[in-house]
């Protein structure tokens, strides 16, 4: 079969393709690329990092994120070169631009990548291909891994020069292999460790095996091992010195990334990567980090399984590509953890392995392609069947993959990975004005749109987007991503949420810039208070009482390594940049390639049949599943599947969609369903909570008609909650609809309420100034009293109750801290979580209860002495409590009380959480025990709600401890406990004693 | 031949690179005490290219330096003030400098400021009427002055406030240096009820409440109603305005309640309510 | 002639750069809390304190103004040094600030280095609320160091007022009462 025949065009035709691929990245990628940045997950982190270089070239300390770490633990050439862009363009045109230079030099990468195995016009299919992509088109628009892409594509271009090396000897190869591969390890340190194994020694491999004489190359596989070891043995100078000077080049060039990893080593609980879940497991998994990348690879798998083994030299590749396979297939077979080790296979995330296999598939694939387009594959298809049937089959796979590469340019739309952009000015005016900088801030709900707030602003957060750069306790020893979205870590995340919550004078964290109302009752019983909501939505909350960050001493960083860390990568690229100028313009060969053996464009009929159908199966089946996902898919089939649909939608908050599961009556509109929802809405459930699961249960089923129960557990950032509920549904035109329950609203009496409220508005500076407030403006810190302090143990449990008391004339915040000092003189504080109020009116006072460790560490370390803290500051909001409670206490089992509580709102405005603070006393009056409640719904103005709560009393089983001394202090001045009194109501009560502590949203004044 | 011209220009080089002694310039209108700011300061000097610093004890002072044909004329560069006492001027040439230890004294005092500094800013009579004072005064250009007819610059004291509850200024016209006076605590509540037919409920209201000076007691104290019937306790809560605070406590038919009003510990005496 | 028009496409995108650059500055300084005060921990001096007011500071307190103190010293010699007012802004007051601002027209080296060697400080008055204070600095050892090599040790008399504000005591007004050559 005539080669000569199958040529696109009749001279150069390479080099055009080549050329046509670049254009059509520019025009795809180049124009698209701006507007998919956004909503990736990694490219605002980059942009972060760039930010840093773009400040602070020589300064690695970079203290916005996590108290400070150092960039040294990430190659810096990917943001210095961003960086530099930025000087002209803004941030997001510079990561484009950078971005599109990329995209081509990877795609000249995989057109010289794949001179390596076949001829020129396959290596220009070889780059159309690059553009068109899946796994290129998802790494760059989905996941803005830059580094990655840097990495491989200037790793692509060194091979052929490598390969050059070893089969020509010419020292000008490895001189530009070198150099290349310098910028490989200057961008990122992944690829270069990985590129060894699964590129470079292919390539040597397959050097080796191509300098063999012709002659001398044995069938028998052992003797040709035999054959390429000893070629090795004889090319061993070539390959101690690439080996040789590889090594200098990558400790050389990112020292400081070493020196760091050595003396700073991440010792942190791995966060869950979806790459290394059990893909049959978890199927979403599966499809974003192996089938979508992955998608026309095993499409081709026949041809590419065909071709890759069909030649001895494609052994290291055939073994490259399987292992990559494999690797990024993820938990779902044992294999990867046992090669890997359960170290490296916690912190690697296994989807660039896929990558890495797309990318050795390349060639492979454009083989295939090129020889089904107008090779011997077209051939047996004209000949086998017709030229309409070819047509038709190459029309369709084309025009599926089209579309299954636009979605994949559109995933982040179909499937929202992060929330809507957010205009970030107003916070960036907020943190510049009036000092608010010398304070931490968090964001919650901002997905990864909190590294372009941090890029934008001097101002520093707890948070951070970057993990691996983690050293607070706090976060390492939780599989928690990201303060800001912990709620989607479970309920490690928000517990490491709530300790920065509670514990923010330790990290000087006094705003919250929340996007998710989600958060609204953590931040609310922890003590936070809403101070204004921005124009462009978020919500920001402040915590009173909070120290101003104290400079800390960046980690000591020599400055010899500070200027080889700023000098060292961005030199590699330019070495590369001018080297290549040179190797063009003086050493560039016209058919240097010559070596590289011909193949023969023959495939068997079953690689043929496979590889031409599995293509248009795949895409045009994926295709037509989303449009069934989209638009046929029966939600009413049977009543369970309803119930589950109608609950999706819900949470979901689509509530038109939800409502069209009701069976459709005159009257019950939607009209009427939005009204009752709204007058249900507003509590803890209905509007904080996010469905965790549910599960139906059928409870009986007739022709047309059905009753289910529905068991919904919610995540609430308060804990769990579960709720059952039967619903009833009826079976019409084929659908079954669900009868919404009877609804019986209570009325209040009254057409119009009133309610005098007192507010207080801080005047705040009234000198204009950008100095710190002066004397005369600072306001005292206001008066407070304990009425009674008690250390509890109650078997295994500890804790500090008792009872504060705001005596000033002004509402304040009250911020609690309990240091126990043990005999060996070391210390440790805890603070109060939700059993307290923090923001207290005027005279008012609030139990409190504050944890502290068991009895068995408590009693190892030995109590000496504890002191209780409390500083005081003016509050402005969060002080009115509402709601009436009345309460009546039945005696239960086992110590249990049932606590009968009716809360009426006698406020203008909706209680969203109503909730009470519970203490026990003793017929002394002391607190031996307080506890929040918080009902699921809310109660609208002027209504009452009933509701239960059992409560396990322990007097009689506490002991109230009085052996350790306990010093009190309010701001800073030692002071007394008032003398315990008897409670009566307590006393006529069983012990229990009750305040509203309850929340509300509508209006922002009141709280 | 070669070795010697090559030395020759060395030497030449070397002669260059040292300086010519330049005399110390003679000052001729010189004073001990030198008054700012500066008309002029006359110097004799036969090199031109001079600068002139005046180093107060705080910052150095750029001056205007004026050449004239036997030497050159300082000034100041404004009419600003300058930290009193003693300090030097620096005369420049090129690498060589000439000190003048000297004195400086303002010529006016600017806008004078007398500061009243008093702590505790907010005064509860709960605890105490005292409050700190501590004065001094200071000219415009930061320089702290004696206190009129004492030898001291400093002066605190301690004094008592009246009791009665309001706002108060340290200093007639400024509005920053304003202390407070608050109310105190309530001695006693007085509890009324009216039962209100139209709307069904009890009206309970409390007031006026006053402190031991006969202040009204503060706006927004929180006064809680507790009231009881045979099941159930119940706790309202209402802020005080004016001294008064009142519920609307809703009825109910055959339902009697007994209620004490309460502010912090003090109690008010139990009364019923009955429709 | 495509050389020509090659190097103008060269210079016309380079002006461009060079254009756009100038709008993209981000600002490489951190905010002045947030920095390290290298002076203030380079420097050295003794401080001895009495306090004779009517209310005393706490030692809490007390060593947070001697720390303060040292640290006002450092950027005072700076100033008198430099001239560079921002270094010690933490340490002024908006007024003092104000004033010495009056006298700035850059950064200059004044060839006369100077160093507080020892403070005998007194605390005359100490405000109840702990925000405001007045001293009496007596017996202040300064060295002045010439760029001639030559050196100078001097005796000083001072006042002073500071105030608490932010984080840190801030000088507000002073007076040099006396200050006399050493031996």
């Amino acid at each position: 079969m005539k080669k000569q025949g199958y040529h696109l065009w009749d001279e150069y035709n390479g080099k055009k393709l080549l050329l046509i691929a670049l254009a059509l990245a520019l025009v795809t990628h180049g124009v698209i690329i701006f507007f998919t940045l956004p909503k990736t997950y990694d490219a605002f982190v980059h942009i972060f990092f760039a930010d840093h270089y773009s400040r602070f070239w020589f300064e690695p300390w970079e203290y916005r994120w996590y108290t400070g770490f150092l960039t040294t633990s990430y190659p810096p050439l990917v943001h210095q070169a961003i960086a530099l862009i930025s000087k002209v363009f803004p941030l997001k045109v510079a990561f484009s631009i950078y971005a599109i230079f990329i995209l081509e030099i990877l795609i000249i990468g995989v057109y010289r990548f794949s001179k390596l195995f076949f001829d020129k016009t396959t290596a220009g299919v070889a780059a159309i291909l690059t553009v068109l992509l899946s796994s290129i088109v998802e790494t760059l628009h989905v996941y803005g891994q830059m580094p990655t892409l840097t990495g491989l594509a200037f790793l692509l271009n060194a091979l052929p020069f490598l390969y050059q090396f070893i089969v020509k000897r010419k020292f000008i190869y490895l001189v530009m292999a070198l150099a290349f591969l310098s910028v490989v390890i200057s961008s990122h340190h992944v690829t270069a460790i990985f590129g060894m194994v699964f590129f470079i020694a292919p390539t040597v491999f397959m050097a080796l095996v191509d300098g063999l004489p012709k002659e001398s190359s044995p069938k028998n596989i052992f003797r040709f091992a035999v054959t390429v070891v000893k070629a090795g043995f004889k090319k061993y100078k070539e390959i101690i010195l690439f080996g040789g000077l590889m090594i200098v080049l990558a400790v050389g060039l990112i020292f400081p990334y070493w020196y760091w990893s050595k003396t700073d080593p991440i010792t942190q609980v791995s966060i869950p990567h979806g790459s290394r879940d059990n893909f049959f497991e978890h199927p979403s998994s599966g499809l974003i980090f192996f089938i979508i990348p992955l998608t026309l690879i095993f499409a081709l798998l026949p041809a590419i399984s065909y071709t890759i083994t069909k030649q001895r030299r494609f052994i290291g590749w055939a073994v490259a590509f399987f292992l990559c396979l494999l690797f990024g297939s993820g938990g779902t077979t044992p294999i990867p953890k046992m090669m890997l080790g359960s170290n490296a296979f916690n912190i690697l995330t296994l989807d660039r392995f896929g990558f890495w296999a797309s990318i050795i598939a390349i060639p492979f694939m454009a083989k295939f392609i090129y020889s089904f387009i107008s090779g011997p594959v077209k051939d047996f298809w004209y000949k086998n069947f017709s030229t309409q049937t070819h047509f038709i089959l190459s029309g369709v796979t084309g025009f599926s993959y089209l579309l299954f590469i636009i979605f994949i340019f559109h995933l982040g739309t179909f499937r929202p990975l992060q929330p809507k952009e957010i205009e970030i000015q107003p916070m960036l005016n907020f943190l510049n004005r009036d000092d608010h900088m010398r304070w931490r801030y968090l964001t919650l709900g901002f997905g990864d749109q909190m590294a372009w707030l941090s890029a934008n602003s001097l101002a520093a957060t707890v948070d951070g987007n970057y993990h691996s750069a983690r050293r607070l306790p706090e976060l390492t020893t939780r599989p928690v991503e990201r303060l800001e979205n912990a709620k989607f870590s479970g309920d490690e995340g928000l517990a490491s949420l709530n300790d920065f919550l509670s514990n923010s004078e330790k990290y000087s964290l006094k705003y919250v810039f929340s996007n998710d109302r989600y958060y609204d009752p953590l931040l609310y019983y922890n003590g936070w208070s809403r101070t204004i909501r921005l124009e462009n939505g978020i919500l920001v909350w402040e915590k009173g009482n909070i120290s101003t960050i104290k400079p800390v001493q960046p980690k000591e960083v020599s400055p010899v390594l500070k200027k080889a860390w700023g000098f060292f990568p961005i030199s590699s690229l330019c070495v590369a940049f001018l080297l290549t100028l040179f190797y063009l313009k003086r050493y560039k060969e016209k058919d240097y390639f010559d070596i590289v053996p011909e193949t023969n464009h023959y495939y068997p009929l079953r690689v043929i049949y496979s590889s031409s159908l599995l293509p248009v199966l795949f895409f045009s089946g994926f295709m037509l599943k989303q449009v069934y996902e989209l638009l046929l898919v029966k939600e009413q089939k049977d009543p369970k599947k309803a119930v589950l649909n109608y609950y999706n939608h819900l949470d979901f908050q689509r509530f038109e969609n939800a409502f069209h599961f009701f069976k459709p009556s005159p009257t019950y509109p939607l009209d009427q369903y939005l009204l009752e929802k709204s007058v249900n809405d507003g509590g803890l459930l209905p509007s904080y909570a996010k469905l965790d699961s549910i599960a139906v249960k059928e409870l009986y089923r007739k022709n047309d008609s059905a009753q289910l129960s529905v068991y919904t557990r919610w995540r609430t950032s308060l804990g769990h909650r579960e709720k059952t509920d039967t619903m009833k549904l009826v079976k019409q035109d084929k659908k079954w609809y669900i009868l919404p329950s009877q609804f019986i609203p209570e009325i209040p009496d009254e057409q119009m309420r009133s309610y005098t409220y007192t507010l207080f508005k801080k005047q705040g500076k009234r000198l204009i100034s950008s100095f710190p407030t002066v004397k005369d403006d600072r306001v005292k810190k206001p008066f407070a009293a304990f009425k009674q302090v008690n250390f509890i143990r109650n078997g295994e449990h500890n804790f500090i109750t008792g009872e504060i008391l705001n005596a000033d004339n002004i509402p304040v915040n009250i911020a609690l801290k309990v240091t126990v000092r043990f005999q060996n003189d070391s210390t440790k504080d805890y603070y109060p979580g939700t059993a307290i109020q923090y923001n207290l009116s005027p005279k008012a006072g609030s139990f409190f209860q504050v944890e502290l460790d068991s009895s068995k560490i408590l009693d190892a370390l030995k109590i000496k002495s504890i002191e209780l803290y409390t500083e005081t500051d003016v509050s402005e909001r969060g002080y009115i409590h509402g709601g009436t409670p009345g309460y009546s206490v039945n005696v239960l089992e086992n110590n249990n009380v049932l606590i009968n509580t009716k809360v009426y709102n006698e406020l203008t405005t909706e209680i969203n959480i109503p909730g009470i603070l519970i203490a026990e006393k003793d017929s002394a009056g002391n607190i031996l025990q307080s506890q929040l409640y918080l009902h699921n719904t809310a109660v609208r103005s002027g209504l009452n709600i009933n509701f239960q709560t059992v409560f396990k009393k322990i007097e009689g089983k506490a002991q109230l401890v009085k052996q350790f001394p306990i010093s009190l202090f309010i701001n800073g001045q030692p002071r007394n406990a008032l003398p315990v009194q008897k409670d009566e109501i307590a006393n006529a009560n069983k012990g229990i004693v009750l305040l509203p502590h309850c929340f509300m949203s509508q209006e922002i004044y009141l709280q | 031949m070669k070795n010697l011209f090559i030395h020759i220009i060395l030497l030449i080089s070397i002669s260059a690179c040292k300086n010519k002694a330049i005399e110390k310039p003679v000052w001729v209108n010189k004073t001990d005490i030198l008054s700012i700011p500066i008309e002029s300061l006359v110097f004799i000097a036969d090199e031109e290219n001079w600068e002139a610093t005046l180093l107060s004890f705080t910052q150095p002072v750029p001056l205007t330096v004026r050449f004239t044909n036997d030497g050159f004329v300082l000034s100041s560069q404004n009419k600003y003030g300058i930290t009193e006492g003693m300090a030097q001027l620096i005369l420049s040439n090129g690498s060589q400098h000439f000190y003048y230890d000297l004195n400086l004294h303002n010529k006016s005092f600017g806008s004078i400021s007398e500061k009243d500094y008093r702590s505790p800013k907010t005064v509860n009579p709960d605890s105490s009427l005292a409050q700190h004072r501590l004065l001094h005064t200071i000219d415009e250009w930061r320089n702290i002055l004696n206190a009129p007819q004492q030898l001291q610059p400093f002066y605190e004291d301690i004094i008592q406030l009246n009791p009665i509850a309001g706002t108060y200024r340290a200093q007639k016209d400024k509005a920053l240096s304003s202390f407070y006076v608050q109310p105190g605590s309530a001695t006693s509540i007085e509890v009324n009820s009216v039962y209100n037919k139209d709307e069904n409920v009890f009206v309970v209201t409390t007031g006026p409440l006053k402190d031991k000076h006969n202040n009204t007691v503060a706006n927004g104290t929180v006064v809680a109603f507790i009231y009881s019937d045979d099941e159930q306790t119940y706790r309202m809560e209402a802020a005080l305005l004016n001294g008064f605070a009142s519920v609307k406590i809703p009825a109910e038919k055959n339902r009697q309640y007994s209620l004490t009003a309460k502010v912090n510990e003090t109690v008010s005496k139990q009364v019923q309510l009955s429709p | 002639m495509m050389r020509i028009l090659f190097i103008l496409l060269i210079v016309i995108v380079t002006a461009f750069f060079f254009l756009q650059g100038r709008l993209n500055e981000r600002n490489g300084e951190k905010p002045v809390f947030l920095r390290n005060d290298e002076l203030a921990e380079a420097h050295l001096t003794k401080i001895n304190a009495t306090v004779h007011s009517m209310y005393k500071p706490d030692s809490i307190q007390l060593e947070t103004f001697k720390k303060d103190y040292s640290n006002l010293w450092a950027h005072l010699n700076h100033l008198y040094e430099t001239n560079d007012v921002e270094a010690g802004k933490e340490y002024y007051s908006e007024e003092w600030f104000k004033q010495i601002n009056h006298h700035y027209n850059g950064p200059v080296q004044t060839k006369i280095k100077r160093s507080d060697e020892q403070h005998e400080l007194h605390i005359e008055n100490w405000a109840w609320d702990g925000l405001a204070c007045t001293v009496s600095d007596s017996n202040v050892i300064f060295h002045y160091q010439y760029s001639d090599k030559s050196s100078k040790t001097t005796k000083a008399n001072l006042k002073l007022v500071l105030l608490f504000q932010g984080d840190h005591w801030r000088i507000d007004a002073l007076r040099l009462i006396s200050e006399t050559p050493l031996k």
